[in-house]
């Protein structure tokens, strides 16, 4: 019969060496899922600065045209000064941050579209090449956005599964991981807005 | 459902249990029935033609079939006409990129894949050109919006769909030209190494054994009797058995050979222009 006290210790110490290695392994896969996340978020503000670079061009162009309502123009200049305000740290990227994100470039998306509609009183404009070349980039950004927001928040949803999760979740208050937000879809904005003409 | 399956016959509660949560487990991966249905499985190896509403006779599918995969083998690009009437609550353009994204079409490190989705039926008819990360720069949205409204646009109004994506597609490689090369066979270079220490050791393995018996036997043949009996518990075949077995393992991941090539986890970004006829 073996004696089970004389391998007491050792057997503590294995198992307990187990747990340590498990952790290691479990904190790893959760940086990289946090990595990943902070991955797919630059890719979004990307699209969204994309946007934004293209807005004073396409103000130019419609300025041009005499008298283009001075006020849609504006409330898109402003809405557009807001949005580019409201910078995220990719380390924080809580529900409540990018709610905020998300508003300020509502704002801009409503902006956008209320001058679009607007444009469409104007004959000459819709027939400038270049007008309509903006059109077709700003529709591509539009699109790429919400590709991008799309694998940001399934890049959240493997993270957010992963930290709850036995044993990840014991690891969580020890290094500060906390669950990261999502895009909400606002109604009828799964689809990217029709800038159609 | 417990009752059910106890009626089955399983021995006993815990079982059904058992049985039923295990099934459970299995079936709730599969969340989106409908999606499934809209987005066909990942055909394997690579199928470029798609047609559910009916408009190609088989000749000209076969044809374009052809185009598309000997187009893949010289240039790696994978471009992909998918022709449906029903695209569920997906605008075209959202399901150019999911189909995309689901089936990975591109190769993963070039992202050259391409989906042209021609949507037959109202609402939403039309076509979208989706392109992949990488077809982006040779291919802007500019020019597939182009390719769209000058090209195909004439020939559908015509009701000349084969003509149309043929067309289009003609378009699509020109504008990719010179882009992708099949300059890497898709075998790649792990698989090359791989196959060269395997080599090596069956190398090492079978000359080592070769000049240890020599050296044994000579051993055996310069000494007397009594150290014969001694060497004899090294010469078990043991040893040229393994070298056998270690060598003989490799080589057997191949099946890129065939042509056409697999879908292989391109990604899209939303790139891309669509437009009705």
């Amino acid at each position: 019969m073996i004696d089970f006290r004389k391998y007491l210790p050792l057997i503590l110490l294995a198992l307990g060496a187990l747990f340590v290695f498990s952790m290691c392994g479990t904190y790893n896969t959760t940086i990289q899922k946090d990595e990943g996340v902070k991955a797919a978020w630059s890719q979004v503000e990307n699209q969204y600065q994309r946007r934004a670079d293209l807005i004073p061009n396409l103000v130019n162009t419609v300025k041009g045209y005499a008298d283009f309502e001075k006020s849609t123009l504006e409330a898109v200049v402003q809405a557009r000064a807001s949005a580019t305000q409201v910078r995220i740290d990719p380390n924080n990227l809580n529900p409540e941050s990018i709610q905020r994100f998300e508003q300020a470039q509502q704002g801009l998306s409503g902006a956008l579209g209320r001058l679009l509609m607007v444009t469409e009183n104007y004959p000459d404009l819709k027939a400038n090449q270049n007008f309509l070349d903006l059109q077709k980039q700003l529709e591509g950004t539009e699109n790429r956005i919400s590709v991008e927001r799309k694998n940001f928040n399934e890049a959240v949803q493997d993270y957010n599964g992963h930290i709850r999760r036995f044993p990840t979740n014991l690891l969580v208050g020890m290094f500060g991981f906390s669950a990261k937000g999502y895009f909400q879809a606002i109604p009828g904005s799964e689809k990217a807005p029709e800038v159609k003409f | 459902m417990v009752e059910q399956l106890k009626s089955v016959g399983y021995p006993s509660r815990q079982w059904a249990l058992g049985v039923l949560w295990v099934f459970l487990c299995l079936t709730t991966p599969v969340f989106a029935q409908n999606d499934d249905q809209l987005f066909p499985p990942k055909p394997e190896p690579a199928v470029y033609v798609h047609d559910y509403a009916g408009w190609l006779a088989p000749e000209e599918k076969n044809t374009l079939e052809q185009k598309l995969r000997a187009y893949h083998d010289s240039t790696t690009t994978q471009i992909v006409v998918m022709i449906r009437s029903d695209i569920g609550d997906y605008d075209k353009s959202s399901y150019a990129f999911e189909l995309g994204k689901r089936w990975g079409i591109g190769r993963a490190d070039k992202d050259n894949g391409v989906v042209m989705l021609v949507k037959t039926a109202a609402p939403e008819r039309g076509i979208f050109i989706a392109t992949g990360y990488g077809t982006e720069g040779a291919l802007p949205d500019i020019t597939a919006g182009r390719i769209i409204r000058n090209t195909m646009g004439p020939y559908f109004r015509a009701q000349q769909y084969y003509q149309g994506i043929d067309a289009g597609v003609n378009d699509i490689i020109q504008a990719l030209s010179g882009e992708f090369s099949a300059d890497q066979k898709p075998m790649g270079k792990g698989a090359g190494i791989l196959t060269v220490l395997f080599i090596a050791l069956f190398f090492f393995v079978v000359v080592g054994s070769i000049v240890y018996r020599l050296r044994k036997f000579g051993q055996w043949i310069s000494q007397d009797g009594s150290h014969h009996a001694g060497s004899r518990g090294y010469h078990g075949g043991g040893w040229m058995g393994g070298g056998w077995g270690g060598g003989n393992s490799d080589n057997s991941g191949g099946g890129w050979g065939g042509g056409g090539g697999s879908f292989g986890g391109g990604s899209f970004g939303g790139g891309g222009a669509g437009g009705d006829w």
